[in-house]
């Protein structure tokens, strides 16, 4: 065979299987780990501006300190340039308080999204915080959002008061 | 099996391939069909309802009353009623006819892409080259719309006889050298010009009635400049006849043209766009080149820009080498390469991220669509590159500089983890990509003649480079139909939802709807003789969503919608007979308007309430009372109304937005209308009045029949002139 009809030849079978098994992969009879692609989500909360030269962004399900005069970009970017990375908007302040993100305690994800609220411990105390829509990927609605707010002394009495709560007194 | 039946089955493979692939979610799933729930159901399918009603009662389609206190249909940037792809929406329901459309127009449009690309390349090159241009994937994303489908078929059509006519206008000259006075000669010459002629003025009057007139002003520079780039200017031929087709086009089409431009100036988005600001810092701009926005910026990015800009490192390097292997072989072809491909490339980067903000046009519009264009013309270089003898093609300088793209091309790899923190996590297609065009380039470099698995080597990674293009745009990974992507939707989302609630709304009165118009409620109460009043299209006028804003009564989205706080006296004056809401209002319930009816079962719930007043959409204001006129029939492009027995001088009040388009005959005498505080229609009646007739009157059948008729006249005159004097033949 003709090295033009080869390649044809080959050419055609390649976009064939890239049709054949995009079909596939989209119908789910197989899913080719190759296709799955990153899809961005979410918004950008201003949480609070001017916090002692510090403005306060979300993105997520995590609160960003970003110093007055560093552009919002990319997280792991904004980290290099001193920005702290907090899960609520109080440990965020505590961060700038201590001008460092390394505090202690810090809030430790104990449980994700329990009825709508993200259940963290700060020490032998247990706060939570609103959780974010999981395909929105921003925060349910609240009338706080990244606000943190002690539930109790341990897993236990956070998921109660998380279940007595009502979502509108958030 | 002889060539040129190889090469017919190759394009009807390619272009059946296509049609299917892009229908792909309809053979996947039950009930899903290839339309777009968002612009399309929302403004296309009802604006072409609007104008198809209007037609059947035999006038022009000028005015749809339904929506937004009236939009016009002519020269609207979105409805195109005179377009050929809103033929089949006279024939099938609006989600089947698209879904036709699509395939359609994607099997034509591979076809003349492949045409015209092999005028230049191998059938192999114009094969990879044709799938680069129809899945870039700005191009590729607005596919789904009614009113920019037709782009590339159109663009591609218009260069294919342009290429057609020079290559036959170049055998005239040699021809008319030898053989001037052979008669077999001039009867197969002279035939040839009329009909390329005619199939160019055809493709621009297609054109320019089909497409987004936006995209045909980008297109135009390309159109007009491919032949003299390719033939000089002095004695161009081919040129002649292109220009002469285009003007005769822009002719026949002016009354759309101007009614564009009319509609576009007082619009909303003369002075804004969606588009701008989306990329800020140049680190972000050139990332979004190479790799699809949605994979690695941080935060969710709305609309065609998750993957517009997406070129991928594939195609631009390939384009640049493909280019440098024309320095020696093609100049004519690199000259045409860089001065419409390249240069507008950049030129539309530029403007889209850089400087567009400062320049008024630019501003308004997305510069990346000129990709759409230039994209022909940077995948005739990566043909190239394909067809090439590589490493013979290549002096010193130029392998020095392939060399140095391949260097950078491993550097940018190894440096992702340590330096490019944006796409640390980047998926292995792209990694792939990366890998395969650096291995191609050493190739090209050492190979010391077109080694197939090199050539091969090329393809895959073009082929590769599409795939993210492909997910994307048409959501294959989110598991279902519509999900997180309105590139292909179900039925149901063409029309009002849920269908119960529009049973309970009367015809001819208004309704507003509280919601994103996104939504599209609002518009889609049309399909129930029920007017809307949000406002959700390209030409909504900025002077009424000033004058509404100004007034509290609305809030502004991609256009705007009515919300709280409820002013029950102005939404009445309005003609506002019906409310749709996403939660219970206790604010209403204490106007007294009535809780008619609701879905809870929806995901967020809909209630509808209803005016205490039960408004129609107009009234007569005397002294600040308000009698609401039932006697009202909506007649295409206009209202026809019986007035009540009144006892002394008043306004007539008529919630269409003013214009002085509209022409208004109070028994039968033309009466001037002004516009109220509100920004509706007022006009003056007496006692003793007893009709009033209303009529938005731009355009009519004879004026655009008639331009049309000059262009045809014209048209045969230079076909006559062209053939008999031009090119000597008499």
């Amino acid at each position: 065979m003709e090295s033009s009809n080869r390649i044809i030849l080959i050419t055609v079978i390649s976009w064939l299987l890239i049709i054949a098994s995009l079909f596939l992969h989209t119908s789910g009879i197989i899913k080719i780990p190759f296709f799955n692609l990153k899809q961005s989500k979410g918004a950008i909360v201003v949480v609070e501006e001017n916090y002692k030269g510090f403005n306060l962004v979300a993105i997520k399900e995590e609160v960003y300190a970003i110093p007055h005069g560093i552009p919002l970009s990319n997280p792991r970017r904004m980290k290099r340039q001193g920005t702290f990375e907090a899960h609520s908007k109080e440990e965020a302040k505590r961060m700038i308080d201590a001008n460092k993100e390394d505090i202690e305690p810090r809030l430790y994800l104990v449980e994700n999204n329990f009825r709508g609220f993200n259940i963290y411990r700060l020490g032998n105390r247990y706060y939570i915080v609103r959780a974010m829509h999981k395909e929105h990927a921003v925060p349910l609605p609240t009338k706080y959002p990244y606000h943190e707010r002690y539930a109790g002394s341990n897993i236990e009495n956070a998921r109660g008061f998380v279940t007595k709560l009502k979502e509108s007194e958030f | 099996m002889k060539p040129k039946s190889k090469e017919l089955l190759l394009i009807l493979f390619l272009a059946l391939s296509v049609s299917i692939l892009i229908s792909i979610k309809v053979f996947i799933y039950d009930g899903c069909y290839a339309f777009d729930s968002n612009d399309d159901a929302n403004h296309t399918f009802v604006n072409l309802k609007a104008a198809q009603d209007i037609m059947k009662n035999g006038s022009v389609p000028e005015i749809n009353l339904y929506n937004n206190f009236g939009t016009p249909l002519l020269g609207d940037a979105l409805t195109f009623p005179f377009s050929i792809q809103s033929i089949t929406y006279w024939f099938l329901p609006n989600y089947l006819a698209m879904t036709i459309n699509r395939a359609i127009i994607a099997f034509l449009t591979m076809i003349f892409l492949f045409l015209f690309l092999r005028s230049f390349l191998s059938p192999i090159s114009s094969f990879v080259s044709t799938i680069i241009v129809f899945f870039a994937p700005g191009a590729f994303w607005n596919f789904a719309h009614h009113h920019y489908q037709m782009t590339l078929l159109c663009f591609s059509w218009i260069l294919f006889i342009q290429t057609r006519l020079l290559r036959s206008a170049r055998n005239d000259d040699n021809r008319h050298h030898e053989t001037m006075q052979r008669h077999s000669e001039r009867t197969y010459v002279i035939p040839s010009k009329a009909r390329d002629l005619l199939l160019l003025w055809l493709g621009y009057f297609i054109f320019i009635l089909s497409v987004s007139l936006q995209l045909v002003v980008f297109s135009l520079p390309f159109l007009i400049l491919y032949l003299p780039i390719m033939d000089g200017l002095k004695k161009n031929k081919a040129l002649t006849l292109n220009l002469t087709a285009l003007i005769l086009a822009i002719v026949a089409t002016w009354p759309h043209i101007s009614l564009f431009f009319h509609n576009i100036a007082d619009s909303t988005r003369a002075n804004w766009s969606p588009y701008s600001s989306v990329f800020t810092t140049l680190r972000d701009q050139i990332l979004s080149l190479l790799f699809p926005p949605t994979e690695w910026i941080h935060y969710g990015i709305n609309g065609h820009f998750t993957v517009a800009t997406y070129f991928s490192i594939a195609f631009i390097i390939f384009a640049i080498v493909g280019a440098i292997s024309l320095i020696s072989r093609n100049r004519k072809l690199l000259l045409l390469i860089i001065l419409l491909g390249f240069l507008p490339a950049i030129a539309g980067f530029l403007l889209q991220f850089r400087y567009g903000q400062y320049l008024p046009f630019f501003r308004s519009v997305d510069s990346s669509r000129v990709w759409w264009f230039s994209n022909i013309f940077l995948a005739l270089a990566v043909g190239s590159l394909i067809d090439s003898k590589w490493k013979s093609d290549f002096s010193i300088i130029p392998k020095a500089i392939i060399c140095f793209l391949t260097i950078t091309i491993i550097i940018f790899y190894f440096a992702i983890p340590f330096k490019i923190f944006e796409i640390i996590d980047l998926a292995l297609i792209h990694k792939l990509i990366i890998l395969f065009t650096s291995i191609s380039l050493i190739l090209v470099l050492l190979s010391r003649k077109q080694y197939t698995v090199g050539k091969l080597l090329i393809i895959t990674t073009i082929l590769l480079a599409q795939i993210p293009t492909l997910i994307h745009v048409m959501g294959l990974n989110m598991g279902s139909c519509s999900k997180w992507n309105h590139y292909f939707s179900y039925k149901e989302a063409a029309t009002f939802q849920p269908l119960h609630l529009l049973q309970e709304m009367e015809p001819h009165y208004r309704l507003a709807s509280e919601e994103y118009t996104v939504e599209g409620h609002d518009l889609k109460a049309i399909f129930a003789d029920v007017l809307g009043s949000d406002a959700r299209a390209i030409i909504s006028s900025q002077l009424l969503q000033n004058i509404l804003l100004d007034n509290k009564l609305i809030k502004i989205d991609a256009n705007y919608f009515f919300t709280q706080p409820w002013q029950s006296d102005k939404v009445s004056e309005l003609g506002i007979r019906y409310l749709l809401v996403k939660e219970k209002s206790k604010d209403l319930a204490s106007k007294k308007w009535n809780l008619i009816a609701e879905d809870k079962d929806n995901e967020r719930g809909y209630f509808l309430y209803e005016n205490p007043l039960k408004p129609t959409i107009a009234h007569i204001d005397q002294d600040g009372n308000r009698h609401f006129i039932k006697e009202l029939q909506l007649i295409p492009n206009g209202i026809d109304l019986e007035l009540p027995d009144i006892s002394k001088e008043g306004n007539l009040i008529v919630s269409l937005s003013f214009s002085k388009s509209y022409r208004v005959y109070v028994d039968e005498k033309e009466t001037p209308a002004s516009m109220n505080y509100l920004g509706m229609m007022q006009i003056p009646i007496k006692p003793g009045n007893k009709n009033v007739h209303i009529t938005f009157n731009r355009t009519s059948w004879f004026k655009l029949f008639s331009y049309i008729f000059i262009s045809i006249v014209l048209l045969i005159s230079s076909l006559y002139f062209f053939t008999s004097r031009i090119f000597g033949y008499k």
